[in-house]
């Protein structure tokens, strides 16, 4: 079967669940607007019909922008172009390079800020790692300020909730003023389901402020085929596609035309101990028709990414996280949350991987960047020059073109590698590159009017800053 | 006909084959609490032994202990309560806020199929919940589960409300879930962190032997 019929085939089947199984909502205000906009509702259980589905996701943008505070950091999301952010807010685990796992701390943190700020491929910014030394039940809200002072590039927001939600919203308020907040969005923040086919208050409670505020927001179920959706991964696929467009019906109906992306971390558990595993084929596999089945509903899209279930850096990351990355350029995949750092299927981060994905992403960017054809790189004439059995190293074409034809690794190691430890060489080539990175950060201006205002506004909220 | 032929249809998940077996059995006046450790218990330590050595899939496991539990259902109106063999009763939840249960259900299976009693308390279980099930059951040890980083703090509402109650020290408390680590586990005071299933299963029996 052709792929666009697998497609359909996929959205009947949804369609068919989202109107005959329905979803649960735990969260009487969005109960209360289904009920307001006609959708049959029995207690906490929704049904869409398709017609219904249709006309509420027509409202989403097909594209919209996330600003920065510097907008040359500004970010289409949608349409044929592709964004990457470096991973997702508040995780509680540390992976060392030798593989031990522990609390983050306040520098992990700031490394990653800085190193996401540094690196040309992000132009988001994100948590990544709760600091230890946050002893907050909200800690986000301490780590966005951090966030806004050591990078202007855009911001993704925290783990979800009232609380943390409105207090991300006044702090961009703080930031960029009442009333540009009304009209832009300032912030991508991730609203997950609670599989199958659920969504619990915290996550609905997210969804309406972010919403509701105009904000952005990624919907993002992520369906374990065999634990919660069917072990048939076309079945899970079903089943985190009523989940992506509920959650983007939601954010429509709380405030239509609000920017929202269709995600999904949908993939495959292992039946051997019915763990996550995301650095699987299955895993790509979802990848890709995320992608087509949010193109079909003409919603921006969010997966993939440089995904492992490798608990440490090793052979098993490298060739998991490369397999992912790759079907994720190739996909059609708008947004991609996971490109930098993550280990152990989204458990833990690590430095030393966040920058070995740096270089994955170099090579596949490289990649896609295709061939170029002209005139010059035909080089047919240079052929003519040279002729058969001769040699272009010397040659003054090589000379002036060598610089940008091929990809220049920063880690991977080539040619000969005598009397050399060569895992040694590569880690050390590792530190290098992460010191380069370091080195070069600058922090960018930050008004200091503003500044104290947003350390105002956290300490009255009892944030130890 | 043979304790032998019990064990095995349990470690294949027949159901129906373990309930006839059973049935036999009762019929021909096998002491039934034989049956149980003799037949079905032995069949699930081999599944316990399978699952571990990566042998045995999920969901082989629990067609095996699906069909060890029908055989316990045949033979318990046969025993006395109090003779009805288990090493202690253990109350499992997931914590206030999370709706997350599927390992937390799989630890609970495991644990019931290891001889445990066990106390399925459910999602969104509040510490108030926790504590009262502990009392009521006399529970030798209690699970919490947690799948987010938002949800794992109530972990550490639980145990405090254990202290509150006077129970902390008459009970062990385990838990397990993606965000939570030995570190939080030796914060909050618990006596266990396990990461999987499996682990829960075999170190939660030594918790109280």
């Amino acid at each position: 079967m052709e792929k666009e019929k697998k497609v359909q085939a996929i959205h009947n089947a949804t369609m068919n669940v989202m109107e005959n199984v329905g979803l649960i909502v735990h969260n009487p205000e969005i109960i209360e607007l289904f009920k307001k906009n006609g959708i049959k509702t029995q207690g906490k259980r929704v049904f869409l019909k398709e017609n219904q589905i249709m006309e509420w996701l027509k409202k989403a943008p097909t594209e919209f922008k996330i600003h920065a505070r510097n907008n040359k950091y500004d970010m289409l999301v949608g349409g044929d172009n592709i964004e990457f952010g470096p991973g997702n807010s508040g995780t509680t685990i540390m992976t060392d390079y030798d593989g031990t796992e522990r609390d983050p701390n306040y520098d992990d943190f700031t490394k990653f800020l800085k190193l996401t700020h540094v690196s040309e491929h992000f132009n988001i910014n994100s948590g990544n790692v709760t600091p230890y030394e946050i002893k907050s039940e909200v800690p986000f809200p301490h780590m966005l300020y951090s966030m806004i002072d050591h990078s202007d590039k855009c911001i993704f927001g925290g783990n979800g909730g009232k609380v943390e939600s409105q207090r991300i919203v006044d702090m961009l308020k703080i930031v960029f003023g009442e009333k540009e907040v009304k009209e832009k969005a300032y912030s991508l923040s991730i609203v997950s389901s609670a599989s199958p086919l659920q969504y619990d208050k915290n996550m609905t409670d997210t969804l309406i402020e972010c919403s509701k505020n105009n904000q952005a927001v990624v919907i993002s179920p992520a369906v374990m085929a065999g634990s919660t959706g069917p072990v048939t991964v076309a079945g899970s696929i079903v089943v985190s596609n009523a989940e992506s467009i509920l959650g983007a019906v939601m954010t429509q109906m709380v405030k239509p035309g609000s920017p929202v992306i269709y995600g999904s971390a949908t993939s495959s558990s292992d039946m051997r101990n019915g763990s996550f595993s995301i650095g699987s084929p299955e895993s790509a596999l979802c990848v890709d028709y995320a992608a087509e089945l949010a193109k079909m509903y003409g919603l921006p899209s969010r997966g993939g990414g440089t995904l492992v279930d490798a608990r440490n850096l090793s052979i098993q990351s490298a060739y998991e996280a490369m397999m992912i990355l790759f079907s994720t350029v190739n996909s059609g995949i708008n947004y991609v949350l996971h490109t930098a750092g993550f280990l152990g299927a989204y458990n833990s981060m690590s430095l030393e991987k966040f920058v070995v994905d740096m270089e994955l992403l170099d090579m596949v960017k490289k990649y896609k960047e295709g061939l170029d054809v002209s005139e010059n790189d035909l080089a047919v004439d240079v052929i003519k020059e040279i002729g058969p059995g001769g040699e272009f190293i010397t040659s003054m074409h090589t000379y002036g073109n060598f610089k940008k034809s091929a990809y220049f690794p920063d880690l991977s190691i080539r040619g000969p590698v005598i009397g050399k430890d060569q895992e040694k060489v590569y880690h050390e080539n590792i530190k290098k590159k992460m010191d380069k990175m370091l080195n070069s950060y600058e922090k960018p201006y930050f008004p200091k009017d503003t500044k104290s205002q947003l350390v105002k506004y956290l300490e009255e909220k009892g944030y130890q800053l | 006909m043979s304790f032998e032929n019990i064990s095995k249809s349990v470690i294949e998940g027949n159901e129906k084959l373990v309930v006839e077996e059973v049935k036999k059995m009762i019929t021909g006046n096998t002491e039934p609490l034989d049956i149980i450790n003799k037949g079905l218990m032995d069949g699930m330590n081999v599944v316990g032994v399978r699952f571990k050595n990566g042998d045995m899939f999920v969901p082989e496991v629990l067609m095996a202990a699906k069909s060890m539990k029908s055989g316990i259902e045949l033979v318990k109106p046969l025993i006395k309560e109090e003779d009805i063999p288990t090493i202690g009763t253990l109350v499992i939840g997931t914590v206030k806020g999370d709706l997350h249960d599927i390992g937390k259900n799989l630890v609970a299976m495991l644990l019931e199929s290891s001889g445990f009693k066990v106390v399925n308390l459910g999602v969104d279980v509040t510490p108030e919940k926790f504590v009262e099930a502990v009392k009521e059951n006399k529970a030798s040890i209690v699970a919490m589960s947690a799948m987010l980083t938002t949800t794992m703090i109530n972990m550490k509402k639980v145990v405090e409300a254990l202290k509150e109650a006077g129970l902390k020290d008459e009970v062990k408390i385990m838990i397990g879930g993606a965000p939570v680590t030995t570190k939080f586990a030796e914060e909050i005071e618990a006596d266990l962190y396990t990461v999987d299933a499996s682990s829960a299963a075999e170190e939660g029996r030594r918790l109280v032997s």
